[in-house]
């Protein structure tokens, strides 16, 4: 009675995710893709093996086989998929790491897969975001998360990771040393890690280089680039939503600090210092804030289903942060990230945007 | 007794943040020509329908040493108005919180941030900012809240009629609350509170049949006065005709709404079937506290409870501002609940108990509920909100066909 009891509770709770999933999905799809989105489909590997192109070469192939209209309703129909794919692969890896959480009995598994569910379900849907790279850097990313919970195929793990750098040179720090953190749990598979190291850097080494030849491109390393109003309004916006973050920040943190892992730790903490300057002042804010936000909750999550001692300071935490009553767990800060998605592009969201507006109006900025 | 305090500071804290945001995120800081054009009604010209509004704008520019009747006034009218709104929620909701039991207090601030996830986005957005149905919630909050304390209690008959003159409307829309209370109370008993409850329908019919039926008797001559104020009060000069016409003249609009009843038939069914999570273990509440009532009083009591909003009904038939009528019956069963806990009645409390999950997944549930909230609002009139507006345009399209884009 139970276990019937207990599959009856789980099954409810993705079905509550799923509708969840649904709903969001519903309410903010754009229906378009926007030019910016649109022009990395239009790079491809013809010219040679330039950086961002495989999207471009992999949806340009499929338009061959099968052409839907032209070349853009080919793209709007495989970007659709993609977002379906996503929430797809999403919903499943959360799954997974619900069984994996189960077996080894931790109760706060729920809530921790609720954390990052808010954060992975609101973002690819805007306008701004759909039909994204991104998008695909976080199937890849997603699909390879999935294989090492499986434990099987995990040799295809440096292969995504290649086909990652393709889709976006960018997923080298805004995804890789996740993954590598995720890779090496295991000792075993060391040399996966190795070799999802060693093949993205030299994929990326190379179509750097073939670039530079090729065409001319963005400098992906290239920081500080813009400059004028729009720098400052990044910088604001940056700042602020860090600000906003805080409770979750200081969670995450004491969440985290027990591990003793300090190679990890750097290369994580070199990564959020990339997203945040390169794409969070250069080019994007929105999505740099969804990388931070991903990073931390996978990191969260991880450590949860992974150890014994992650599972404890959760609960600690969640103790200490929340406002818990009557020594019980309340999880509203869990919720809390989707008070201010879905993120959007050139700004992080419409409250911080609003906020800035009002402040910059009062002060007569 | 330090750590209580605490904890009630927190939850204030968390209330204030998520309101913040979700009011910051939602105002556009401009006033739709409806909730302008209604500033315009008072009571200069008689006793007429929905002027107890009007008549305070006006009466507060006589007061206050500056000229409000313009728009950029009305906007900060509204937002301090709406401010003050949320105040009044955030007392209350600290009210149940502070009156229930330790063991369901947990619960009373998931109540609380739950209403706030409907209200906060409703009220703020463009299209509800400023809505007469704000100040009928205000009404009707300060008569549950008399009822709560026990203290000025005989002033639910005032307060019930005030929501009429704002707005004849409020008879079905949200006098239930009041009444619902009463009659729980009556019948918990009390034998006063039988008096309340008839005292305060009566005095709210009596206004409702009067606005209904004899207030339009001077429409043609107050129409150009009418008509002046309300392009004063509204960006750039643009009223909204059709509110002065039906309240002024009592023209019948019936029939241009043709379509929005169709709109109506697609997204009532859409919200419906999205919300089961929402209404299922509310439904499922109800059905056992009515089988544990043990005397005749108590089915009653309970039954009254449950069927509340029903009043709504006729509303749900007749007219189209689906988005408003779903949005008061959410509020109806919200207060209701908070109701319960802070009067701690055992058995409605320990029936919550049984319907909520268990263990870590009775909080992700009302996780849950929020989440779905914020998907849903902010609720507008015609159409419900966004998510359905998107159903019924795609529905219509490849299915009804009832209407072209």
């Amino acid at each position: 009675m139970d276990i019937k009891e207990s599959k009856k509770k789980e099954l409810l709770f993705f079905l509550c995710i799923i509708a969840f999933g649904f709903l969001y999905d519903w309410k903010w799809f754009g229906s378009r893709i926007s030019e910016e989105n649109l022009a990395y489909y239009t790079i491809n590997y013809k010219a040679g093996f330039c950086p961002g192109g495989f999207m471009g070469t992999f949806i340009g192939a499929l338009h061959r086989i099968h052409p839907l209209g032209d070349y853009m309703m080919s793209v709007y129909f495989w970007a659709k998929v993609g977002l379906f794919l996503y929430l797809f692969l999403g919903i499943l890896f959360l799954w997974m790491v619900y069984q994996k959480g189960k077996e080894k009995g931790y109760k706060d598994v729920p809530a921790a897969i609720l954390g990052m569910c808010v954060v992975l379900i609101p973002m690819f849907q805007l306008e701004s975001n759909f039909g994204s790279m991104d998008m695909y850097l976080m199937i890849v990313t997603l699909l390879s998360f999935i294989l090492l919970l499986w434990e099987r195929f995990e040799w295809l793990v440096p292969l995504l990771a290649v086909i990652g750098v393709c889709i976006h040179p960018a997923f080298i720090y805004r995804l890789l040393p996740l993954l590598c953190y995720f890779i090496l749990q295991k000792k075993d598979r060391f040399k996966i890690g190795v070799a999802t190291v060693v093949g993205s850097v030299a994929v990326f080494i190379v179509s750097q280089i073939k670039a530079s030849v090729l065409m001319e491109h963005r400098d992906y390393f290239y920081l500080f680039c813009l400059d004028g109003n729009d720098q400052k309004l990044r910088i604001i916006n940056m700042v602020l939503f860090v600000f906003f973050m805080l409770p979750l920040i200081s969670m995450g943190c004491s969440i985290l600090k027990r591990k003793n892992e300090k190679v990890f730790r750097f290369l994580i903490c070199a990564s959020v210092v990339l997203v945040f300057f390169d794409v969070g002042l250069k080019n994007n804010p929105g999505l740099a804030a969804y990388y931070l936000l991903v990073q931390g909750s996978f990191l969260v999550l991880m450590e949860v289903i992974l150890t014994e001692e992650g599972a404890f300071s959760f609960r600690k935490s969640m103790k200490l942060h929340a406002w818990a009553l009557e020594g019980k767990q309340n999880y509203f800060w869990l919720i809390y990230p989707l008070l201010f998605m879905p993120f959007k592009t050139h700004s992080i969201c419409i409250f911080l945007d609003k906020l800035i507006r009002l402040f910059t109006g009062a002060l007569g900025v | 007794m330090n750590q209580e305090k605490k904890r009630q500071q927190q939850f204030i804290f968390a209330t204030l943040l998520l309101t913040g945001i979700l009011f910051v995120a939602n105002y556009a800081g401009v006033v739709n020509k409806y909730n302008a054009t209604i500033l315009s009604l008072n009571y200069n010209y008689g006793f007429i329908c929905r002027g107890l509004i009007g008549t305070l704008y006006h009466g507060l520019d006589v007061i206050l040493p500056m000229d409000l009747l313009n728009y950029n006034m009305v906007i900060r009218f509204y937002f301090v108005t709406t401010l003050l709104f949320f105040a009044l929620m955030l007392y209350f909701g600290v009210s149940c919180y502070k009156d229930s039991t330790a063991e369901s207090r947990n619960r009373v601030v998931f109540l609380v941030l739950l209403l706030f996830c409907v209200i906060a986005p409703s009220f703020s957005a463009e299209y509800n900012f400023g809505r007469i149905d704000m100040f009928m919630i205000i009404c009707s909050i300060l008569g549950v809240l008399c009822i709560l304390k026990r203290k000025l209690e005989f002033l639910v008959v005032p307060l019930g009629m005030a929501g009429v003159m704002f707005h004849e409307g409020y008879v079905l829309m949200y006098l239930n609350i009041i009444l619902v209370l009463l009659f729980y109370r009556w019948m918990s008993g009390e034998k006063k509170y039988a008096f309340l409850f008839g005292a305060t329908l009566l005095g709210a019919s009596v206004l409702f049949l009067y606005f209904h039926f004899f207030s339009f008797s001077e429409g043609e001559d107050i129409l150009r006065e009418v008509t002046l104020n309300a392009r004063r009060l509204c960006d750039k000069g643009t009223y909204h005709i059709s509110l002065v016409q039906a309240e002024i003249l009592g023209v019948d609009l019936g029939e241009t709404e043709v379509i929005y009843h169709l709109r109506n038939l697609i997204e009532f069914p859409c919200f419906v079937i999205f919300t089961i999570p929402l209404w299922f273990p509310l439904v499922r509440f109800f059905i056992k506290l009515l089988k544990r009532g043990r005397t005749i009083q108590d089915k009653l009591k309970y039954l009254a409870l449950a069927v509340g909003s029903f009043t709504l009904l006729p509303d749900f038939l007749f007219k189209v501002d689906y988005g408003r009528w779903i949005l008061a019956m959410i509020v109806y069963y919200i207060v209701v609940l908070l109701f319960i806990h802070g009067q701690k009645d055992e058995l409605a409390l320990k029936c919550l108990n049984e319907v909520e999950p268990k263990g870590s997944y009775r909080y992700l549930y009302w996780i849950f509920a929020m989440g779905y909230m914020l998907c849903l609002t902010p609720f507008a009139d015609v159409s419900i909100d966004i998510l359905m507006g998107r159903t019924s345009g795609i529905l219509n399209k490849y299915i009804f066909h009832f209407w072209i884009e």
